[in-house]
């Protein structure tokens, strides 16, 4: 895809170069896995962008476990472009396994009804021993009102750390601004309260995020979007959206589900028959009879920063970012309203 | 506008007017002893003693529930309050420079259904006056004021200063009469040449009316001149040219004589005879602790007696070398010599004295002393001048408050035995005089019901509290360290040296000074595992359990008689069988082996020792079972004390919890750490906000040393969002315990349970076996006799919340959603009886949510994601009975719910929907949310700062606050004229 090209935080975009190369056909449901080199096949981008979603796979931990310690070593060798160069198993090409080889670890939701300046992600922490892997801090935060600019306290992402959920998903970076936790506006709300609310939500996370980068914003209309490229066919997103509490495919939504109904999972012991055994099978009828996960929506990427700066995961990654994310917030203060 | 969720928000007007009639919330009363205090003042006529602190705060005592509270707009340090007697007036100086004028203030009398009630009186701030010259600025420190004299006639205010100027003001408008004031050089010229030597006089120390010539002053200056200055001719009748440092001055009833105190420790005696205008010597001049070198007497006081020589009654004074560090006031008279050994420092004093004109002598009844830490009132009219109990300002903290317990509608028999037993504790040298300070009328109800308020404190004492009404009075003192062989251990008998005469005579023999120790106030622990951490206790069969530090849980019942028993020992092995973990922290406290004499009062039956000593986290009594449950970070245990027995112990520690093993010292360094960097950041902070253009004084090293500090900060502040794990430290703590007679096996049969919870999420269910109690099933084992059986445990369920948060509470609640009745209550018919006859549910509460589940399958039946919604955390529970202030038979069963934001959350049950919410505590006082406690009827009390509690209601009904009359002289004509 001469079309697409990479942002810096969001490694989903070389991913779904990828996933072109070994030949993926549209699809409009994510039952199409990848998997091989989880390192670099975290994610997926269903060509007709409809849906994206990022998975992971099921021997993950170890695979990634490995990998992450290979990167450690090779540093700045790694790229998006050529995966086989560092692929710990040599030569052999990305294999793609079974469905339920992988799991969804995060979503874009609620495209049609937010603002296309904030991004709502949802982070699945199901099972996965990856951490979601990521800090926030206080900050100030430039709103347009009536008066004019106003400066509010507002709560940042202060690191995304290498490897975990937050990272691998591309959705959050350093310097997004917090705005709602599941559904709570997190206006007037102080730094500990929003980190309660976080830890509270954790099993199923849901940031609404004014991110610091504005070009990877979903282009909802087929209006040009300000990073402008959106070839890949933007105008299907708004149908998509609507469809986001579509059924998910039940593989999928079992491992998941069970965990986003229920809170408290019954370990019940058997020493007290009959009545622990009848106690057991309710907890677990009770636990499997789970919502189905709302089906996730594409982000069409935008672009412009060069690929060489997407495969540099050196240590002061953040800084840089934080750096040119700046720049930009400050430029997109002047035009912005936010509320 | 981006929400997905909304909250329905209950509009029901019929709702809203019964949660009005449920609901209000109030901060009523302080208990306790004010913090840091800064001021003294008396009224004599109306018998009023107020009390300034260093935040601002003026607070007013009479009669035990006479109490008036006042806070100044700044939080700054009260120096002085001067009353205007019998006016219900009093002036306050601040550290400011500034006066405020307060008035009592008085509602109009009204007359309630044909009964005429009296106006409830208020404190109000009426006015302010700043005096010249403000601190801060250099040039104009020469204006500030060092004392304060309001004349007798009330109409005028002297101000003495810094600069050696006396200024004065007119009141009630605090008008500065120009003319009036009185420079240095004026005096100085009066002065003969060798006194005047080119020296300044120094500040004024003190300033005092002549008592029988109005309008006439004694002016003493640092220097030790003393001025007698007319006011009305303005001019000075007598110099009395002392050579000795000035620090306070008295008359004599007189005026005959006056006495100054000096910096060396003496004090003179001058005779004010007409004639020479010039005085060079004193009368006599002493030197009490002499010959060395003393410390300064900071006041002295002098005061008449008909039938003896007068009582001389002064603050300081020690020899410097071997008694400088003591706080100390000296009473003689004659050959009687007291010298009263404080444990913090003399604020200030006063004594009560006949003020009548008519009369010729003082005969002063009563000493008052403020320290720093307590009041201490010494009785001058008992022969010994033994001090008396304080019906109120009692020090609370007297050693460190570790924890609190409330217990509501005590019975009066109970009551009676505490109160008794209290009586026997309070040494000879207590006298029962009436208190002194007895100004005003409290109009307050007398108490529906006794409460008892339990403190746990740092020495392993417990304070029993009258928590009934406005004054919080001491009832009576339970001592845990005689349980324990400690170091202090003075010849294994706590015999108190006076009650035995002849020892007490042989002690002031030998000493000089004559020391006598005098006040409660003891801030240092003998051994800090002795520190009481949880208390319970079961009203209705006088059973307490106290649980300490060092993993010692105390097993006391009440005995009127004094007895001297072994305690039975029996020690709990909380680790079980795990292996590879050493415990880190501090050693068991060793039992006492010999028999110890034990006072009436409650005394220790068993201690139950946990293993490792960890300290204890939680403790449970049901006294009706004769259990007891307790828990450490390591695990929990239970004990049958009847049956001396242990039932059961389980590990909760996890495998990876190394911390659990370290014991308390390792955390307090951390949290050391903690502290102090967050200090530079607040220092950091302000430093920057200010944006100091001069920096003053910058030497090298401060450079380096900030250099440094910001190093170490470069990391900003940043929350790391994790799930909580398994993993994390301190899962395996202990945090609640549930008694309950409920369904946990299935829904047909219930029986005694206890649950458990911990810090990471868990909740434990073990069904008991207790022999006589019928637990509603059939197959009761016959035949057995009661005492060959055991109780038994069987772990009937075990429940991991998802979400992992500690769990705060656990309760059970009856088939109507009502919490079941205490130990006793069911069975002897002393409530309604629970419904046993519906499901039962448990409510489990832990940080992040309210759950109820249903019994006995344990699936959720309500719940409220607290934190989920608004970013706070749970600290404490409780389950209150509201009654309406209207209705007069309709409450509801409520769910109080304080956060870590400081809030208070009202969740009605068993629907756990939202009722109100009310601010409570400030979010930074830590300590506060940490010391709160509820009562069962919607009262509360926290720590306000470690000498005092401050209580709250949230009931529209139950409240308990001053409401009191003073009796104003004011009212009888123009205000200021007398």
């Amino acid at each position: 895809g001469p079309h697409h090209s990479r942002t810096p935080q969001d490694r989903t975009a070389g991913v779904c170069v990828k996933a072109r190369h070994v030949g993926l056909k549209p699809q409009t449901q994510p039952s199409h896995k990848l998997t091989g080199n989880a390192r670099f096949w975290e994610g997926l981008e269903i060509i007709n962008t409809i849906v994206l979603s990022c998975f992971s796979s099921e021997d993950d931990s170890s695979v990634f476990a490995t990998n992450s310690l290979q990167r450690r070593k090779k540093g700045l060798a790694l790229t998006g472009l050529n995966p086989g160069a560092t692929h710990p198993r040599g030569k052999s090409g990305p294999l793609i396994g079974p469905p339920q080889n992988f799991r969804q670890i995060s979503s874009i939701i609620d495209v049609d009804i937010l603002p296309e300046a904030y991004r709502r992600v949802r982070l699945h922490k199901h099972g996965t021993n990856k951490p979601l892997g990521f800090y926030i801090r206080d900050g100030v935060s430039m709103r347009v009102t009536a008066q004019g600019v106003e400066k509010a306290p507002g709560v940042f992402i202060s690191r995304v750390v290498r490897g975990g959920l937050a990272e691998s998903t591309g959705l959050l970076a350093v310097n997004d601004e917090i705005l709602e936790v599941n559904g709570i506006d997190v206006a007037g709300k102080s730094l500990d309260q929003v980190t309660a609310m976080m830890v509270a939500n954790s099993h199923n996370l849901i940031v609404t995020v004014k991110p610091a980068n504005q070009r990877n914003n979903v282009n909802r209309a087929s209006k040009t979007s300000m990073g402008n490229t959106g070839s890949v066919g933007s105008a299907g997103s708004i149908g998509s959206a609507l469809s986001h509490d579509s059924p998910s495919p039940a593989s999928h939504s079992n491992p998941i589900t069970a965990r986003s109904k229920g809170d408290l999972q019954l370990l019940l012991f058997d020493s007290l028959n009959p009545y622990s055994r009848d106690g057991a099978r309710n907890g677990a009828t009770a636990a499997a009879a789970g919502r189905p996960f709302p089906q996730s929506v594409s982000m069409p990427n935008s672009m412009g920063v060069s690929l060489s700066n997407s495969a540099s995961y050196s240590q002061d990654r953040n800084y840089n970012h934080a750096g040119s994310s700046g720049r930009e917030r400050m430029r997109e203060d002047g035009t912005m309203i936010t509320l | 506008m981006m929400k997905f969720r909304f909250r329905r928000q209950s509009t029901d007007p019929q709702r809203e007017k019964i949660k009005q009639e449920l609901f209000a919330f109030k901060k009523t009363v302080e208990h306790g002893f004010p913090h840091q205090p800064s001021a003294l003042a008396f009224d004599p006529k109306l018998q009023l003693m107020a009390i300034g602190t260093k935040s601002g705060a003026i607070k007013i005592y009479g009669a035990p529930g006479v109490e008036f509270t006042g806070l100044h707009k700044d939080a700054t340090a009260v120096t002085q309050i001067l009353f205007l007697p019998g006016r219900g007036c009093l002036l306050s100086v601040l550290d400011d420079n500034t006066i405020h004028r307060w008035e009592l203030v008085a509602e109009s009398t009204r007359e309630v259904g044909g009964v005429k009630k009296e106006g409830v009186v208020s404190l109000r701030e009426v006015d302010s006056y700043s005096l010249p010259g403000r601190p801060g600025i250099e040039s104009s420190s020469a204006t500030r004021a060092t004392v304060l004299l309001l004349l007798k006639s009330c109409d005028l205010l002297c101000v003495g200063t810094e600069g050696g100027g006396v200024y004065v003001l007119e009141l009630p408008r605090l008008s500065l009469k120009e003319n009036q004031t009185l420079l240095q050089d004026h005096v100085t010229q009066s002065l003969p040449d060798d006194y005047r030597c080119g020296k300044s006089l120094g500040p004024v120390e003190s300033l005092q009316e002549h008592p029988q010539q109005a309008g006439k002053i004694l002016i003493g200056y640092s220097r030790g001149l003393v001025v007698l200055w007319d006011l009305s001719s303005r001019h000075a009748d007598q110099l009395f040219l002392g050579k000795q440092q000035l620090e306070s001055l008295v008359w004599e009833r007189s005026g005959n004589l006056f006495v100054s105190s000096h910096n060396d420790g003496g004090y003179s005696v001058w005779a004010v005879t007409n004639g020479n205008i010039y005085n060079h010597q004193p009368v006599s001049s002493t030197i009490p602790y002499g010959p060395f070198p003393c410390k300064a007497i900071t006041k002295i006081l002098w005061r008449t007696t008909q039938l003896s020589s007068p009582v001389i009654l002064y603050s300081g004074g020690m020899p410097r070398a071997s008694y400088g560090d003591r706080h100390c006031l000296t009473i003689q008279q004659d050959k009687e010599h007291v010298t009263l050994d404080f444990t913090s420092r003399v604020i200030d004093f006063f004594t009560v004295h006949n003020m009548d004109n008519d009369k010729e002598f003082d005969d002063p009844s009563a000493l008052v002393v403020l320290l720093e830490e307590e009041l201490v009132v010494i009785d001058l009219l008992t022969p010994g001048w033994p001090s008396l109990p304080t019906p109120y300002l009692a020090p609370l903290h007297s050693s460190a408050i570790t924890c609190s317990c409330h217990v509501t509608n005590v019975s009066t028999k109970l009551w009676e035995r505490l109160i008794n037993a209290g009586k026997a504790q309070q040494s000879r040298r207590h006298t029962h005089r009436k208190w002194p300070i007895c100004g005003g009328k409290s109009l307050a109800p007398p108490p529906r019901q006794q409460e008892l308020l339990l403190t746990g404190h740092e020495d392993g004492t417990v304070r029993f509290w009258d928590a009934s009404g406005v004054a919080l009075t001491p009832l009576y003192k339970l001592s845990t360290a005689n349980v324990f062989h400690t170091d202090c251990d003075p010849i294994d008998d706590p015999h108190d040296p006076c009650d035995d005469p002849d020892m007490q005579q042989q002690e002031e023999e030998e000493e000089w000074p004559p020391f006598r120790k005098v006040g409660c106030f003891d801030p240092y622990s003998d051994d800090p595992r002795l520190g009481i951490q949880k208390i319970s206790l079961c009203k209705y069969s006088n059973k307490l359990v106290v649980a300490g530090t060092a993993g010692q849980v105390i097993v006391l019942g009440l005995n009127d008689e004094r007895s001297d028993h072994l305690v039975d020992v029996s020690v709990m092995d909380l680790l079980q069988d795990r292996e590879g973990f050493t415990w880190k922290g501090h050693d068991r406290l060793e039992p006492r082996l010999k028999p110890a004499p034990f006072l009436p009062g409650f005394q220790p039956l068993v201690l139950l020792q946990c293993l490792p000593p960890a300290s204890v986290t939680a403790v449970a009594l049901h006294a009706e079972w004769n259990l007891v449950a307790f828990g450490t970070s390591h695990g929990f245990g239970l004990f049958d004390y009847h049956r001396r027995n242990a039932v059961l112990a389980r590990c909760t520690l996890h495998p990876n919890d190394s911390l659990a093993m370290e014991g308390p010292l390792s955390r307090v360094k951390s949290l050391k750490k903690s502290l102090r960097q967050s200090f530079r950041r607040i220092r950091k902070s302000r430093v920057s906000g200010k944006k100091r253009a001069v920096i003053t004084t910058t030497s090298k090293v401060q450079e380096a040393n900030a250099a440094l500090a910001e190093q170490e900060e470069v990391a900003p502040v940043q929350r790391r969002i994790e799930p909580r794990s398994a993993d994390d430290s301190l899962s395996g703590v202990v945090r609640c315990f549930c008694f309950a007679d409920t369904f946990l096996r299935d829904g047909t049969h219930h029986g005694p349970t206890l649950w458990a919870g911990t810090n990471s999420g868990s909740v434990y269910a073990y069904a008991l076996e207790v022999p006589g109690v019928d637990s509603g099933r059939t197959c009761e084992r016959g035949g057995a006799s009661e005492s060959s059986m055991c109780v038994e445990a069987v772990l009937g369920k075990e429940i991991q919340l998802m979400h992992r948060a500690p769990v705060v509470s656990i309760c059970v609640l009856d088939g109507r959603g009502k919490p079941l009745p205490d130990p006793y209550e069911a069975s002897q018919d002393l409530s309604i009886a629970p419904d046993m006859t519906n499901a039962h549910s448990v409510l489990i509460a832990s940080e992040e949510q309210l759950k109820v589940f249903s019994l006995p399958k344990v699936s959720a039946k309500t719940k409220f994601k607290l934190t989920a919604h608004e970013g706070c955390r749970v600290r404490k529970v409780a389950l209150v009975l509201f009654s309406s202030a209207v209705q007069e038979d309709y409450s509801e069963h409520t769910l109080v719910c304080l956060t870590n934001m400081g809030d208070m959350h009202l969740f009605n049950m068993p629907g756990l929907r939202p009722q109100v919410r009310f601010d409570c505590i400030r979010k930074e006082d830590i300590s506060g949310i940490a010391s709160c406690v509820f009562t069962k009827n919607g009262q509360g009390f926290y720590l306000i700062s470690p000498s005092e509690y401050e209580r709250f209601s949230l009931s529209a009904k139950v409240l308990i606050k001053p409401q009191c009359s003073v009796q104003l002289l004011r009212h009888l004509g123009h205000m200021f004229t007398w």
